[in-house]
């Protein structure tokens, strides 16, 4: 159970930065100028030939080598700590209803929020990784309009705001929406690499209940039908989504 | 094509900055600001990598011991280390045969990638390839020593899993995508059920399946984890090769099965000489990303205790006296994968475009 909420909290903090970074490389792509385009595309290269494991180890390992202890903790923003031991923001206590900061203990923080980690690292490759392959995704979408479109919009005297709101982000969308679905699931599926850093995802408790129970026929059926429950509601819920999104914009 | 180019903003006023700043970064501040911190992004990182690598790493061919006091990369460990990286623990003076194994598996997908021979003598080469891969790995013929499988790992490992389950997947995707497709329910509705579940579980779930459920079920063939990762790989890979097949039907449309039968060809006619040629160029896009993420994703055989260039780098690192050089062996094994990956784009769209000219 924690397995699977873990893996859903996972799913949803790094599917929604994955897609900002997407389409922030997909429209800096696309608008700007030669030089930083290209360090864009070198950015997409790298990660499409790179393999996600090789990035989370290689992520985590560094975070906890270079990352400085507890008692001197980057502090980059009030309340915000960075150590490797993980990640502290200030929280919200719900069996006291009390909001409070963490404070720096000798080996740990008191109060406020702790990430981990695994998780830190975890969702900064899935971030990246994604995230450039969603950005390639967005490139397309933008791309695949015609000239004409822009220069139609232009001629009829629309703003660069309503432009993208009236003319060009209906087409993309409309392009690139299975696309996305689909990469948005492989997030999800990916999310049991964090096996490899010790995250306690859906499929390290079932490595755990393997080891310690040893029924694995049983325990790899019963995960495979959650993952692949999981995965048919997502894509039910996103293609609703898209059905609505694209009457909206109409 | 980009919004800025198309607006045409009369200036009659020569403003040399601003024509600069147009030219350079952009017309619109929107614009502006995304160039900028894209570079100031990419500066900030290209410096911190050049510093690393460069500036404060230990030459090559300094002495090692000087890594102690470099917070640099440590090139003399890579050096020093290298092999062990790429063989693993397979027994020091026989570390010529997983070389020649490496040799002989990378020689047999540049063939294919590049298409050198006709098919028939592809698919030769490729059992030679599995069959010299059991011989010179596992030894005991010929005067060869005998290495347990524990002892496989490193590069062969990963060529092996990588390039023998994708050449096999690619016949098991073809016959999935041909049974999708039948009339015949009791064909195609199987075969949904075994694409759709394949796709839609991750790849580790199925490889956790593969090295701990199917030696069970399998009990007296005694399967090696390497033999049981081929097969689940060989599965999976198929599956998605499957749906590459199926859009490239969907591509070649029903009108030329109706010109088949017109011009009187069988079925196993049709098929071999006029559908699936078109098909195969239509599907070579989708078969090319497929490849490519299959190939990265046999990393994660690291996850099920197979032991490939990733835990080999692991162990390199696995000293005390090495623990801080866990990037080097990293960006070491990173290379690799990225030389390999993209020779795969390069022969895929060279295949395309060969395909176009015909």
């Amino acid at each position: 159970m924690v397995g699977l909420i873990n893996t859903l909290v996972m799913a949803f903090t790094a599917g929604s930065s994955a897609l900002l970074l997407g389409i922030m490389v997909g429209v800096g792509l696309v608008v700007s100028n030669h030089t930083s385009k290209n360090a864009l595309s070198v950015f997409v290269e790298l990660m499409r030939n790179l393999p996600k494991l090789l990035l989370l180890l290689a992520i985590y390992i560094v975070m906890i080598n270079s990352l400085p202890t507890v008692g001197e903790a980057l502090h980059p923003l009030p309340g915000v700590y960075l150590s490797n031991r993980g990640l502290a923001l200030p929280g919200f206590d719900f069996s006291s209803f009390e909001f409070s900061l963490p404070q720096a203990d000798r080996f740990s923080f008191q109060g406020g929020w702790e990430v981990q980690m695994q998780f830190v690292a975890l969702w900064l490759t899935l971030t990246i990784y994604h995230g450039a392959q969603i950005g390639e995704i967005v490139r397309g979408g933008l791309q695949a309009i015609p000239k004409g479109q822009w220069e139609a919009a232009i001629a009829l005297g629309l703003s660069l705001k309503q432009r993208l709101r009236l003319v060009i982000l209906p087409q993309v969308l409309q392009q690139i929406i299975p696309s996305l679905i689909s990469q948005l699931i492989n997030l999800l599926k990916n999310t049991s690499i964090g096996l490899a850093v010790g995250f306690t995802d859906l499929m390290a408790v079932a490595s755990t209940t393997i080891n310690q129970a040893f029924k694995p026929v049983e325990v790899m059926v019963v995960i495979m039908l959650i993952y692949l429950v999981i995965g048919l509601v997502l894509s039910t819920l996103f293609n609703a989504l898209a059905i609505r999104l694209r009457k909206g914009l109409r | 094509m980009s919004p800025h180019t198309n607006t045409v903003k009369l200036n009659l006023r020569p403003v040399k900055l601003r024509h600069l700043v147009a030219q350079h970064l952009g017309a619109s501040w929107s614009v502006i600001a995304i160039n900028i911190l894209v570079l100031f992004v990419a500066c900030l990182l290209i410096w911190v990598a050049v510093d690393w690598a460069i500036l404060t790493a230990v030459a090559p061919w300094t002495s090692a011991a000087q890594c102690a006091v470099s917070n640099g990369a440590c090139w003399p460990f890579l050096l020093d280390k290298a092999p062990l990286i790429l063989f693993g623990t397979f027994p020091y003076e026989e570390r010529w045969r997983p070389a020649v194994v490496s040799l002989i598996l990378i020689s047999a997908s540049l063939v294919t990638l590049f298409q050198w021979l006709n098919w028939r003598l592809q698919v030769v080469g490729w059992f030679v390839a599995i069959a010299c891969f059991g011989a010179l790995m596992g030894g005991g013929i010929a005067g060869l020593s005998v290495v347990p499988n524990a002892q496989w790992n490193g590069l062969p490992v990963l060529l092996f899993l990588g390039a023998c389950s994708f050449a096999c997947a690619l016949p098991v995707g073809l016959s999935l995508a041909l049974a999708r497709q039948s009339k015949r329910t009791w064909l195609s509705h199987p075969a949904v059920v075994v694409i759709e579940t394949l796709r839609g579980i991750p790849m580790v779930a199925v490889l956790f399946f593969g090295v701990f459920v199917l030696p069970l079920v399998f009990s007296g063939w005694r399967l090696s984890p390497v033999h049981a990762a081929l097969i689940v790989l060989i599965a999976f890979h198929g599956a998605y090769v499957a749906e590459d097949f199926r859009t490239g039907f969907m591509a070649v449309g029903s009108g030329q099965w109706d010109a088949c039968k017109a011009v009187g060809l069988s079925h196993a006619q049709s098929l071999n000489l006029v559908i699936l040629p078109q098909v195969a160029k239509a599907a070579t896009p989708a078969l090319t990303n497929t490849a490519i993420g299959g190939f990265k994703d046999t990393s994660l055989i690291v996850l099920v205790g197979l032991h490939d260039l990733l835990s080999t780098a692991k162990m390199s690192f696995g000293d005390v006296q090495w623990q801080k050089q866990a990037l080097e062996a990293y960006v070491f094994v990173g290379l690799i994968f990225f030389v390999i990956s993209r020779g795969i784009a390069a022969a895929g769209q060279r295949l395309e475009r060969l395909q176009h000219k015909e």
